[in-house]
């Protein structure tokens, strides 16, 4: 029992320090080759887990194997343009002033309804307004929508909207998250905040959080 | 990027390192235990086949790190049966169990050499 336990936690931070020595990306933005790394360190390193005949290391070189490879070739990929095609191959345009490029799709094996599903999730629901729509190397749909089909800017308005900054969170379920709130000056506008809002303590606030002007975000915790 | 690259290249060649150098240590060590078992099976002698024995549980927690278990386990248990066949003076069965023994570990010996077996 020990054994097996041991010998995961040891594969677990092998894959924690594999994953973060490939670098941070999440699995939507994986390149194919990417993906199959990760697939295959998971499924490489699920063999000596459950298998205690087998000796540790018959685990870890492979991992170390792919994802030194993987490193390598990123690497190299990254200065050699002719390799970079090559592993990740090229975007294709799928969609072009409005017209579906119907062999792309072909190529790409993409039904109409993926289409018009990813267009969607991009709001986009009027293909003529589409000027331009690339299927991304990593899978996804990146949509160029005709500049007449854009609404308005305040650039385009010529109007200039105060400038807003960013929600900070201060209390987070109960919690004080902002620690830089816990000084004596900021303390005190705190609690008349949350006594303005009907609350009493931090631990009563469920969300409350502060973009620095005159705008707060206020939830109650509830019972 | 570069340190990156650089570690990712010392791990590769750290990994074909370890690999050179568990089979050498593989191959040298089996090689060693089955001479040591064919000269010790030749005159029928018991304390030279238990020493040998021996060397094998001693080697047995480093060979673990780099060899699957069972093939490990199978020359133990070969030759713990082979040295009780000694024992009882029963040398067909001891000579069949050193036969069973030496192909053993010959198995450990080429089980990580990149043979064309090996590898398809």
């Amino acid at each position: 029992m020990l054994v097996p336990l041991i010998r995961t936690l040891i594969l677990y931070f092998v894959i924690i320090f594999s994953m973060r020595f490939m670098g941070k990306r999440q699995v939507g933005e994986m390149q194919p080759a990417e993906l199959v790394i990760t697939i295959l360190i998971s499924a490489v390193a699920s063999v000596p887990m459950q298998d205690i005949e087998l000796p540790l290391v018959h685990g870890i070189i492979p991992i170390i194997t792919l994802v030194s490879a993987e490193v390598i070739i990123s690497t190299l990929s990254l200065k050699h343009p002719k390799l970079r095609k090559l592993i990740s191959g090229s975007p294709i345009t799928i969609i072009r002033d409005g017209n579906i490029d119907q062999k792309a799709m072909q190529t790409l094996r993409i039904t109409i309804d993926d289409l018009l599903e990813d267009l969607r999730l991009k709001d986009v629901y009027d293909l003529r307004t589409v000027r331009l729509a690339q299927m991304e190397t990593n899978g996804r749909l990146s949509v160029m929508i005709n500049s007449a089909d854009l609404p308005p800017s305040a650039k385009d308005l010529r109007i200039k909207p105060s400038p807003s900054e960013p929600f900070n969170v201060i209390i987070s379920d109960g919690q004080l998250a902002d620690t830089s709130y816990a000084s004596p000056q900021k303390s005190k506008w705190l609690h008349s905040v949350i006594g303005t809002n009907g609350a009493h303590e931090i631990k009563d606030v469920f969300l409350l959080a502060y973009d620095g002007e005159s705008n707060i975000i206020f939830a109650k915790k509830e019972n | 990027m570069k340190i990156r690259l650089a570690a990712a290249i010392l791990a590769f060649i750290s990994a074909i390192t370890l690999g050179i150098i568990c089979t050498v240590y593989t191959d040298r060590l089996c090689t060693q235990i089955s001479s040591d078992i064919e000269s010790a099976a030749q005159n029928y002698d018991y304390n030279a086949l238990h020493s040998t024995k021996q060397h094998w549980d001693k080697k047995v927690p480093i060979l673990s790190a780099f060899v699957p278990h069972e093939h490990i386990d199978e020359v133990t248990e070969i030759l713990s049966r082979a040295l009780a066949f000694l024992q009882n003076d029963d040398h067909t069965e001891f000579d069949a169990e050193i036969s069973c023994v030496m192909h053993q570990l010959y198995i450990i010996s080429t089980y990580d050499t990149p043979t064309l077996r090996a590898l398809f």
